[in-house]
């Protein structure tokens, strides 16, 4: 790959792994920041579902609103990636980082519940 | 010798489970009705997925990344999020009519009425994918559905007139009884059957599953290569039973059981109980895929951990879509509705849907970022233009055949 980035190309939409190689979810937006010489810059992923609500905006973004609620959404610096190629590899563990929530609650919630649920029989 | 068992093993695989409640309904329908008329779109379709189904598993050798990722990195999420509702709404479709076929073969063997059948029938899948090991379910499931043979079986033995069929084949024409535009909704019918969008959704991802790399290409292309046609010859074979008993005698067919009648005929009660036996298979099967793809759809649009290669608690999510997804088509097909007619319109709006898929499929395959070395050549590029803009058309013209003849009547 070369060195130039092209954000919407080969960041945006992307699929996120943490260290653990365990997806996380997509790059649903970018953090943008102005630095002192004016000049902007990518300075993080935002990942979870609110954050591409902002992207879609009328009745589709307040669907999804009402599903993942309007907090579901974390920001990762840039520096915690470790290395891009047709994925996004963080060097941080999605549990460190407060990624897939929904994961979390649908595992504590509902799927958990259900007999065999950590059997590595399924494997 | 390992290898070559590997590699049988894995083309027997393909073929049998190449075939699906589409592909068994269809297939009688239009041998019935159209003879060897339409057999040419089977080798169209044929060729089409085995272009795709080759760059999807080249794609996922080369660099992981299953299809639905590709949808929406290309695509982005406005445009992917159409194409997953449009996608999660036909492969529920397909999973309806599979639950459906699964419940009717069932009611052939036992004579209960199938809908008694189709809450074990599906609770059976579902337990299958929440805990069987990916390759045991794929290969157990397909090795039984390689029982279809019988309808190749039964084909020599009607022994049908080969000259006329070949004639029919390579001569289209539109049978005298029946309207051109008929004709051309049954043709997007065969497409849909023939290149279903959950076949490269499900190949894609059960490649990742696999954990396939540049050195799986060989055996992925063998499968792909070898398997789907020779799976197409079992569709074919099904067109061409109906066509040499149904279609002179005038009659159509309305129900499954009819699909079943001309190896009865030809192959007696063993033939019949073996041809059932692969129904049942055939249909589990693609219950059990179609489900599956729902799940790896959503979750690949949103980024999810995904697949049978971690415990259901470590993919919570994907297993929840795939639950919902399974209730949702039982209880769909709970309400009485003909699985028949289901079927046909799932694979009416397989074909729309197609276009979707294939077009990120395509440019992803031209990318040296995802696929190295490894990209579409000549070959690959001009073929996946010419379907890509022949999907396009059958796309567009679907739904108007559809009202035209009001839905192949």
């Amino acid at each position: 790959m070369s060195d130039d980035i092209d954000a919407g190309l080969n960041l945006l939409d992307r699929q996120v792994l943490d260290a653990d190689g365990v997806s996380v979810g997509k790059v649903d937006d970018l953090e943008v920041t102005e630095g002192d010489d004016g000049r902007l810059r990518v300075t993080g992923l935002i990942i979870g579902p609110w954050a591409l609500t902002n992207r879609f905006g009328g009745v589709i973004g307040r669907m999804f609103t009402l599903l993942f609620g309007d907090d579901d959404a974390t920001v990762v610096p840039l520096d915690l990636v470790e290395k891009r190629d047709t994925a996004i590899h963080l060097r941080a563990r999605q549990d460190d980082l407060g990624l897939a929530r929904s994961e979390h609650w649908v595992r504590r919630h509902l799927i958990g519940k259900i007999p065999g649920v950590d059997d590595a029989s399924g494997q | 010798m390992k290898k070559f068992l590997a590699l049988a093993l894995g083309i027997l695989t393909a073929i049998g489970g190449y075939l699906d409640i589409g592909d068994l309904v269809s297939g009688s329908l239009v041998g019935a009705r159209f003879g060897y008329s339409l057999v040419w779109v089977v080798i169209v379709g044929t060729l089409g997925i085995c272009v795709y189904a080759e760059m999807a598993g080249r794609i996922v050798a080369m660099s992981g990344r299953p299809v639905f990722d590709l949808v929406r990195e290309r695509l982005g999420p406005r445009a992917g999020l159409l194409n997953l509702v449009a996608s999660f709404l036909v492969t529920g479709l397909t999973l309806t009519a599979e639950i459906g076929g699964m419940a009717l073969g069932v009611e052939l063997i036992t004579g209960v009425n199938y809908l008694l059948w189709v809450p074990l029938a599906a609770l059976v899948a579902w337990f299958v994918i929440w805990r069987i090991g990916f390759e045991t379910i794929e290969r157990v499931v397909a090795l039984l559905g390689l029982a279809l043979v019988m309808f190749v079986v039964a084909w020599f033995m009607l022994r049908p007139d080969w000259h006329q069929a070949v004639h029919d084949t390579v001569h289209p024409a539109v049978p005298q009884q029946e309207g051109r535009p008929t004709w051309l909704y049954y043709a997007v019918a065969l497409i849909g059957a023939s290149m279903s969008p959950y076949e490269v959704f499900f190949f894609s991802s059960g490649g990742v599953e696999e954990g396939w790399t540049a050195k799986s290409l060989p055996e992925m292309r063998a499968n792909v290569f070898i398997g789907f046609p020779v799976g197409a010859v079992l569709f074919a074979a099904i067109i061409g039973v109906t066509a040499t008993v149904f279609q002179p005698a005038g009659v159509q067919v309305v129900n499954l059981a009819q699909t079943a009648l001309p190896v009865a005929l030809a192959a007696g009660k063993v033939g019949l109980g073996l041809l059932i036996l692969g129904i049942v298979a055939a249909t589990f099967g693609a219950a059990v895929e179609t489900a599956m793809s729902c799940g790896y759809m959503t979750a690949q649009y949103f980024g999810w951990q995904w697949g049978k290669s971690v415990r259901p608690v470590r993919a919570a999510r994907f297993h929840l879509v795939v639950l919902l997804t399974m209730i949702l088509g039982t209880g769909a097909i709970l309400t009485t509705v003909d699985p028949v007619t289901v079927t046909e319109y799932s694979l009416v709006f397989s074909a729309v849907a197609l276009p979707l898929t294939y077009f990120p499929l395509l440019v992803v395959a031209n990318d040296r970022d995802y696929v190295g070395d490894r990209r579409n050549g000549l070959l690959a590029n001009t073929l996946g233009v010419l379907f890509l803009l022949l999907l396009v058309v059958v796309a567009v013209a679907a739904i108007p055949l559809m009202l035209i003849t009001k839905a192949g009547l």
